[in-house]
């Protein structure tokens, strides 16, 4: 196809063109295979890119999320700054500056001495927030009794234990839970894990990413149980979706699938594991059927209303109640695992 | 784009005079198009979705500074693109690969129905290819190409968006055409 032909299919393609033009690309078109051939692989090939992300924009619910913030913030549109200018144009620049400062002083300690201390903290709505919701959850060397909230230090590795909510992208989203003894790392889009066990519980949305060394965990709505290092770990996907991306390629995580029951009233999992370093995680100690004792976690359980804007989250689905005749706690998951009988 | 006939300036306005919730039309109508233009610039979706909220909070928050003689598109990428690169500054680079491509497959695995897996997989694999070439064009050429796929912008808007002469928006989508063409032919010889 010549460069000239090739331009003018592409403002075609566009609409981006005259009648004559128009006319004389379609007579054009149906002589010349070569030509076709270019129309029809562009309209397939940009049909693909709208099909694909277009539902996963909508996906993404920006217009709710953006009013939900709105609203939830008590965000109004800033005034135009018109009486600073007139003010700067009847003073001097200095005069200016100087009565800017004192105002800014003076608002300062009026809203300092006047915001009651119950009012949502604004900085808490634009930062990570942890909040413990156990008796005493720490985090780095704070103690967190249920409902306490502090910031958490982004690029810092710090010690968790217990159970606590994380909210990575300030209070505006729905919160990761984590629950066992582990040291993280907490980013704005989510958390670098560094070592130790803990269950990490995802909300709906928005995607959660976990990064264990270079691999990186993507995961909506999921119940994951980790446990080492980035150098040797080991997680399961209890419930919900999770994508693992390593140099480029993606790969679902399996599913730890219940499959029939061996016993009346029991939930026989099969684990699957997908560490990378089988024989170095713990895990693997487990046994390869066990009867999970119901887990029932919500990940808005217990957080005051402020905190989870949304409807809270149906719980997930679980093992239902079994015989427990031995309760064993689990190293990988901290929750009571027992073996079946005869395995 | 919604059902809304009125004119950005006039939604603007009733937003500006009180009625708030009217902004939710703003993110209606350019959503697509906030979309079209971070994530063929950032390295992961959750990235991307970061960024287009907190753009449109600040193009809220700013909505009295916005000249209602311009493109609100124009003014809200603009505020989109200082967004991103204050982000960036912040971050370090810590994810070697983007990623979106990927993501964007998982994120619609679900809703889908799969009645023919077959379509379906050759649809992503598609998709895939077309969205990672893209990834590789030049950033002069990707941007306005993915502003016309995805949001059917005019070359005139897609100009005053990028701040470029008409001509050279129709020149780039086209150079991008043919560069995503050449690379098709020359895996097609390989």
């Amino acid at each position: 196809m010549s460069c000239e032909r090739e331009e003018l299919l592409s403002r075609y393609i566009d609409g981006d063109v005259t009648a004559q033009e128009a006319s004389d690309i379609r007579r054009h078109l149906s002589a010349c295979r070569e030509c076709q051939a270019a129309y029809h692989e562009i309209q397939q090939r940009e049909k693909s890119l709208k099909d694909v992300l277009q539902p996963v924009i909508e996906s993404m619910h920006l217009r709710d999320v953006v009013m939900r913030r709105i609203t939830a913030e008590g965000l109004r549109p800033e005034p135009a700054a018109a009486a600073g200018q007139v003010v700067a144009g009847m003073a001097s620049r200095f005069l200016a500056h100087a009565v800017a400062f004192i105002l800014v002083v003076a608002c300062g300690l009026i809203f300092y001495m006047n915001v009651p201390r119950e009012m949502p903290d604004r900085k808490m709505l634009d930062m990570i927030v942890v909040m413990g919701l156990g008796d005493q959850s720490t985090y780095g060397r704070k103690v967190l009794a249920r409902g306490n909230t502090c910031y958490g230090q982004p690029g810092e590795g710090m010690p968790v234990r217990g159970r606590m909510a994380i909210f990575v992208n300030g209070q505006r989203a729905e919160p990761i839970i984590i629950d066992g003894s582990a040291t993280i790392s907490l980013r704005e889009a989510g958390i670098d894990w560094i070592s130790g066990a803990a269950v990490i519980e995802t909300p709906a949305a928005p995607e959660f990413t976990l990064t264990v060394g270079e691999d990186r965990l993507s995961m909506t709505e999921a119940t994951l149980d980790m446990n080492g290092s980035p150098a040797t770990y080991s997680v399961q996907l209890r419930r919900g979706r999770a994508i693992r991306f390593r140099g480029g390629v993606s790969e679902p995580l399996p599913l730890v699938r219940p499959i029939a029951p061996r016993l009346p009233g029991t939930t026989v999992l099969a684990t699957e594991s997908a560490s990378p370093t089988l024989s170095a995680s713990p895990t693997l100690q487990e046994p390869v059927s066990a009867v999970e004792t119901p887990v029932v976690a919500s990940p808005t359980e217990s957080l005051p209303d402020a905190f989870h804007p949304s409807e809270p989250k149906p719980v997930s689905e679980q093992a239902s109640p079994a015989e427990v005749p031995k309760p064993v706690i689990s190293p990988f998951s901290g929750r009571p695992v027992t073996k079946l009988e005869g395995e | 784009m919604g059902n809304d006939q009125r004119s950005d300036a006039e939604v603007v306005s009733a937003v500006l005079e009180g009625d708030t919730d009217q902004f939710g039309i703003m993110v209606e109508r350019y959503e697509r198009l906030m979309y079209s233009y971070l994530l063929s610039q950032v390295r992961s979706l959750p990235e991307a979705e970061d960024i287009a909220q907190e753009a449109f909070i600040k193009a809220f928050r700013h909505l009295s500074s916005f000249d209602a003689s311009r493109r609100f598109s124009a003014w809200l990428l603009r505020i989109a693109r200082n967004v991103m690169i204050d982000r960036f500054r912040k971050q370090r680079n810590d994810t070697p690969v983007a990623t979106v491509p990927e993501e964007c497959i998982a994120r619609m695995n679900s809703p889908l129905p799969r009645n023919d897996p077959a379509v379906h997989a050759e649809m992503h694999e598609e998709f895939r290819r077309t969205f990672r070439d893209i990834l590789d064009l030049p950033e002069d050429l990707r941007t306005p190409l993915m502003m016309r796929i995805l949001q059917e912008l005019p070359y005139e808007e897609i100009a005053e968006i990028l701040d470029l002469p008409l001509q050279t928006v129709k020149n780039r989508i086209f150079k991008a055409r043919q560069a995503l063409r050449g690379k098709r032919d020359a895996e097609h010889v390989m």
